[in-house]
């Protein structure tokens, strides 16, 4: 399940947090060698990892880290605009609907080799829509290979590049504006094979209502 | 140069937006592109397993060649000996055919299919990489006698590739359902094999003889590619045929 993880309840997944940062070292520095983001604890932390980042971790039975990803809110400084300009010709988006989706990662353990799209990813990209309808979030920003807009597209994610993809770190990289609906989401439960949520109830309310 | 790039991306995207056939999409592309000199555009998956000429069509996406060169293509298999499939399976980005590395075409046939081509007014081209939801393979080539292409047109071309295909998978709303049409009856046998039925119960079920049963089960084999029964079984249940 995805578990979303903000200011509020972050008291509640010390444990996980930590596991999600060493994901993010094993993944963008050891694996994909962005060396700028190294970090001698090898814990991958950001100036983006504030009060207002919303942190996405997929945890399995055992209550491992599996997958990962960030939602920045645009209405604040957010990567794009501070980190990879370059990636983007006009203004950045920014407005209360919209999100920049970032770090996302799948833990070695969790990869699949078959041909279909990993579901711990696809799991993240429905946990950011089921998340963003109820808050009137209706799009996301995104960094990411140019090979992943067909992707979006075929889950109904009206993905529309905000710049000329460049190369970066060895890969070729566009960012995108995808604007997302209750469609999306139906396509992305046919996709899953499965309509139940994919959201973790809150801790801090099972909590609560056990106190 | 890239926000002039950036706009012409924009302007056919929106007019790849409202097309509704394949013929939409290429008139949303061709004539804003012809002054690359682009005067073809080719799509398709790329089929795992060699196939027969008529399969092999099935994975054409999208595509207004010559129709002689694609007669010519599909039955001498050159999508076998094709340096440029060779190479749209081995990078993830786009490339210039001028780019292919030089040992994958001292081949013969890999000569000829390109030389051929070039008489069909594809001699240069442009292709980018594309994969699918479901981990398909293929891409989609932009080509004609001769390409004037300027780096920040090389981006225009990557995006244009992915909503080109994205609108057609669209269009025609599942890929292999359009792509695998099969008939009721093979559906119905394979279903049937699924669950672990001999040809004499399939016949049975299905009121028909055990050779009938045999008779679709087969065909259904040869449309999906595969050799054994039990592997039909798996790419039907893959491609979401059966259930």
């Amino acid at each position: 399940m995805i578990h979303v993880v903000t200011a509020e309840n972050m008291q509640d997944y010390a444990g996980a947090l930590d596991q999600a940062f060493r994901l993010r070292h094993r993944v963008f520095v050891e694996e994909l060698g962005w060396s700028a983001l190294a970090r001698p604890d090898r814990r991958e932390i950001d100036e983006f990892d504030d009060e207002h980042a919303v942190h996405l971790l997929a945890l399995d039975d055992d209550e491992a880290v599996i997958g990962y990803s960030r939602l920045l809110p645009t209405t604040r400084p957010y990567l794009l605009p501070m980190v990879l300009p370059q990636l983007c010709e006009g203004a950045a988006p920014s407005g209360p609907h919209i999100f920049e989706w970032g770090r996302i990662c799948v833990a070695e353990s969790a990869r699949t080799s078959g041909r279909r799209l990993n579901p711990t990813a696809l799991a993240l990209m429905t946990a950011i829509v089921e998340w963003g309808l109820p808050r009137g979030v209706s799009s996301f920003v995104s960094e990411m290979p140019t090979s992943w807009i067909l992707r979006l597209l075929q889950l109904h994610l009206r993905a529309i590049p905000l710049g000329l993809p460049h190369e970066i770190e060895g890969e070729e990289i566009v960012a995108v504006e995808a604007a997302f609906d209750r469609r999306s989401l139906r396509q992305l439960q046919a996709k899953r094979g499965d309509i139940r949520s994919v959201l973790a109830p809150s801790r801090t309310s099972v909590a609560r209502l056990a106190s | 140069m890239s926000r002039k790039s950036l706009d012409l991306t924009l302007e056919i995207l929106k007019s790849l937006d409202r097309a509704h056939s394949r013929e939409d999409v290429l008139r949303a592309i061709m004539p804003r592109l012809s002054s690359f000199g682009i005067e073809y555009v080719i799509s398709s998956m790329i089929p795992v397993k060699r196939l027969p000429a008529r399969t092999q069509k099935n994975y054409v996406i999208v595509e207004n060649t010559p129709e002689e060169w694609n007669r010519l293509y599909f039955s001498k298999g050159y999508m076998y000996a094709d340096p440029v499939v060779q190479a749209t399976l081995g990078t993830t980005t786009g490339f210039q055919w001028s780019e292919i590395e030089a040992a994958s075409l001292t081949e013969r046939r890999s000569q000829q299919v390109m030389g051929e081509a070039r008489e069909f007014g594809l001699g240069e081209g442009f292709t980018v990489p594309l994969a699918t939801l479901e981990e398909e393979r293929g891409g989609l080539t932009f080509a004609g006698p001769r390409l004037d292409i300027s780096p920040a047109q090389r981006g225009v071309l990557t995006l244009l590739a992915s909503y080109v295909v994205g609108q057609m998978l669209l269009i025609d709303s599942g890929p292999s359902e359009r792509r695998i049409g099969l008939t009721a009856r093979e559906r119905e046998s394979l279903q049937w094999a699924a669950e672990g039925k001999t040809d004499w119960e399939i016949g049975e079920l299905m009121g028909i003889s055990r050779h009938g049963a045999d008779f679709h089960l087969r065909s259904a084999r040869v449309k999906l590619g595969c050799v054994t029964r039990a592997q039909a079984v798996a790419e039907g249940f893959r491609r979401g045929l059966i259930v």
